[in-house]
């Protein structure tokens, strides 16, 4: 008799098992750096829950915490109301935790069936492979897709590749799933197909989490949400319903809310074509695709945009513009003549270049930050040739391209692996935007950046245009396409469609160009 | 001349079986991802420990046991470096190599060239009912023999079963693997100890089988040789069976044309197995053939916490 529950606590206990997970002020630091300090969250069975905020805001370091990649230095974890601690991405898998990462946690090399038993055989238990099959096959047939299990996971498609993510972390027997931003590399179809999942898997009784910073994920797909800002949680899971875009960039951003970038002012002038690509052919890459006969050009002071999933040619024509990669055919003319064939040549001649990979193609990681801005132009492109460079050319350098662009939390002398990604962009920024430059190519330019730092980044392509240069912006973001560019096409199996307005084209039809041109 | 080239051919198993046993135990270690380039000093150590054994009047097999566990502790030591205290792998190696030479040296002072009964084919052939150029390539001695079971079964495991799954998943993408619940660390040392023991009897193979005595240097670069085969067998321990028999018959010539009193430069037959080495290494430089199999996370010590 003595162990019934009085009403109260029924009702209490009630509360506590709808919680599928409580994080009380949870902290976090990665050497004296504080990355959560003293965070919140809690997320309810049945519901989608979006984790809302900036880069370094600590969304991600919050829930690789609940998924057992990095431990707490401090704080509360519940799960299913009980206290938890989880050391391993194993312990917290046992708990029924399973997390999508931003960069997919496959094995490349194997297939869709090996990383599926690596993943899931103990847990679920299976001992044969024709166990796994039928698993994989029943979970396909509610889920609504079907993968082929012998594929080769290096080869399959990016939204293929988060399928099978998902269904790996169902497998092995999760209830509470963590999306880390998983609408960042698909299309607009597969996007809104991917959040109809998340959906469907919340209502089936799971807790799906939503790390996001597109405040459509958060209004459209999320029953509520929690914006966290440096470290902190400033919305403790309000509902969904009720907030508007402009509250929630408040609490992203603090203080003034961002407002959207706006249209070109005045009038646009174009001067002549500067860069023409003819019939361009190039081999792939590894694991890349071949291009086929590209045809455009870029009209001096034009923004030029190239739409389409990574992995379809991009990587491929950027290495063939900028002189890296050999063509099997076409040309590439520069003011109606031919480029030089070397990259050192073409700089000279004003091409400049942002690359995707900003850190591994572009910057020195571990070399300071004057090295970093003061050798490109040592090797053409800015026409300083000198034989002797003293530290105090280099720091002269180094600290006009700090204030002018304001790279922030910058020395010097300081590595440049240690900026962060907004600020190695700047610095990017700063290292390519020198006298003498023509074409600019920017390739995914702000990926993985917050919202001020692709603001400061799309300010400066648009200014690059308005000083005339020809730019040619390749990104996997569709809205930035549609809002910087003035004419677009998409690029899919290599091939590149034709170039139209942009005030003509139809978002929907973009979309379906991106997936559907074999 | 149809004699020695019997004889010839009836001993290139012999031969090939340390590059054979070395070649698998480093496939082992580089599919899940480590790069060991102390196999020279594992060898060496498991080659002196067994003959001084053996010296001692322990018995072949108590000497064969005290080698492996020699040259295992060469690996552990190697291992414990490059795992789970992430020192640069090619440092941690080329440690693990100069120990293993000088401590071999060290304990075989004063103990070269005596020899041991060591491990000899069973006298008479077993294969007498066949013609006599297979029966001579048959009748080996049982570690010969141990060799390429021994190289099958590593492919199997490593192709064919959970466990090298988890071994490949490992090498190919440790952060993945671990989010998979695969004990990274566990992984690598396991197959370093693995690796270890495949190395330490390639090593007691020489002594043992091959010279019946222990001379300082003995291994005599098969141990770098093995590095540079695990390439060339493009991480396949099947393929290393082809390769160690290539290498193995071109070292069998030595002391068949020895015998033969034929007038060939001494030092030019002793460099050729670096020659065969150093030309494969060009050729596949050129095709650019081998890059595609190797494990991608190969030589990249792994921690989670850290931030990449």
């Amino acid at each position: 008799m003595e162990y019934e529950l009085s009403r109260i606590q029924r009702e209490r206990f009630d509360e506590i098992s709808k919680l599928a997970v409580r994080l009380a002020e949870v902290e976090k630091s990665f050497g004296p750096r504080p990355a959560l300090a003293g965070a919140n969250f809690s997320l309810e069975w049945g519901e989608v829950h979006a984790l809302l905020g900036e880069n370094g805001a600590g969304k991600s370091t919050l829930m690789n915490v609940l998924a057992g990649f990095y431990t707490a230095d401090a704080g509360i974890l519940e799960v299913d109301g009980e206290a938890a601690r989880f050391e391993t991405p194993a312990a917290a898998a046992d708990a029924g935790i399973g997390m999508v990462h931003q960069h997919f946690k496959l094995v490349g090399p194997l297939s869709v069936l090996e990383n599926l038993r690596l993943a899931c055989a103990r847990r679920a238990g299976w001992r044969s492979k024709a166990e796994a099959l039928r698993a994989m096959e029943t979970l396909g047939k509610e889920l609504g897709f079907r993968l082929d299990p012998s594929a080769r996971v290096d080869e399959m498609a990016v939204s293929d590749q988060q399928k099978l993510e998902i269904m790996k972390v169902l497998l092995a027997g999760a209830r509470i799933l963590v999306l880390d931003e998983p609408t960042a590399v698909l299309t607009e179809q597969e996007a809104q197909s991917a959040l109809g999942l998340a959906r469907s898997l919340a209502r089936s009784g799971r807790a799906v989490v939503l790390i996001t910073h597109k405040l459509r994920d958060v209004l459209g797909f999320s029953d509520r949400v929690t914006v966290m800002r440096a470290g902190r949680t400033i919305i403790d899971g309000a509902a969904s319903e009720g907030m508007t875009a402009a509250s929630l960039s408040e609490a992203m951003v603090g203080g003034a809310p961002v407002t959207e970038l706006p249209p070109p002012s005045g009038s646009r002038h174009f001067k002549p074509e500067m860069l023409r690509v003819k019939a361009l052919c190039a081999p792939a890459s590894a694991h890349g695709v071949a291009l086929a006969k590209i045809d455009f050009s870029v009209q001096g002071g034009e923004i030029f945009g190239i739409a389409g999933i990574g992995g379809n040619g991009q990587a491929e024509l950027v290495e063939a513009l900028i002189g890296v990669r050999a063509l099997t055919s076409g040309a590439v003319l520069f003011d109606g003549v031919d480029m030089p064939p070397s990259p050192e040549a073409r700089r000279e001649r004003g091409l400049r270049y942002i690359p995707a990979d900003r850190m591994g193609m572009g910057l020195f990681g571990e070399l300071p930050l004057n090295v970093n801005i003061s050798l490109p132009r040592l090797l053409g492109g800015g026409a300083e040739k000198k034989w002797l460079v003293t530290k105090s050319w280099m720091n002269g350098l180094a600290r006009d391209a700090i204030s002018q662009f304001e790279v922030a939390g910058a020395q010097v002398d300081l590595p440049a692996r240690l900026l962060s990604g907004g600020n190695a962009q700047k610095l990017m920024l700063a290292r390519e935007f020198t006298g003498g430059m023509e074409i600019l190519i920017a390739h995914s330019p702000t990926r993985g950046l917050d919202i001020r730092a692709v603001q400061a980044v799309q300010t400066r392509l648009r200014a690059a245009a308005a000083s005339g240069c020809a730019v040619l912006l390749i990104s996997e973001d569709l809205d930035e396409i549609m809002q910087l560019s003035d004419r677009v096409a998409v690029m899919s199996h290599g091939r590149m469609s034709p170039a139209e307005n942009v005030a003509a084209v139809d978002r929907a039809r973009i979309g379906r160009l991106m997936l559907e041109m074999h | 001349m149809m004699e020695l080239f019997t004889a010839w051919v009836g001993s290139i198993p012999a031969f090939a079986a340390p590059f054979l046993l070395a070649t698998a135990g480093l496939i082992i270690n580089e599919r899940a991802g480590v790069m060991n380039l102390g196999a020279e000093g594992v060898m060496a150590m498991a080659a002196v420990t067994s003959v001084l054994m053996e010296m001692a009047g322990h018995g072949t097999a108590l000497a064969l046991l005290s080698g492996i566990g020699a040259g295992l502790g060469l690996a552990a030591i190697f291992g414990i470096m490059a795992v789970f205290l992430r020192v640069d792998q090619v440092l941690a190696g080329l440690v693990a190599f100069a120990l293993g030479i000088g401590v071999s040296g060290f304990l075989g002072d004063g103990s070269e060239n005596q020899t041991v009964n060591g491990i000899s084919p069973p006298p008479g052939s077993d294969f007498a009912f066949l013609p006599k150029l297979l029966a001579g390539v048959l009748d080996q001695d049982w570690l010969t023999w141990f060799a390429f079971f021994a190289a099958i079964a590593v492919w199997f495991i490593i192709e064919r079963t959970d466990l090298g799954l988890r071994l490949r998943a490992v090498g190919e993408d440790a952060p993945a693997a671990d989010a998979a619940g695969v004990n990274v660390a566990l992984y690598r040392f396991g197959a370093v100890l693995a690796g270890g023991v495949l190395c330490a009897i390639a090593g007691a193979h020489l002594s043992l089988v091959g010279a019946h005595i222990w001379v300082d240097g003995m291994v005599a670069g098969r141990g770098w040789i093995a590095v540079a085969m695990v390439t060339l067998s493009r991480w396949n321990a099947l393929r290393a069976i082809a390769a160690a028999l290539l290498f193995g018959a071109i070292q069998a010539l030595v002391p068949q044309l020895l015998s033969s009193g034929m007038n060939v430069p001494v030092y030019f037959i002793q460099m050729s197995p670096y020659l065969a080495t150093l030309a494969y290494l060009l050729i596949a430089g050129l095709f650019a053939k081998g890059a595609d199999a190797q494990p991608a996370d190969l030589g990249r010590p792994y921690l989670r916490e850290e931030r990449r």
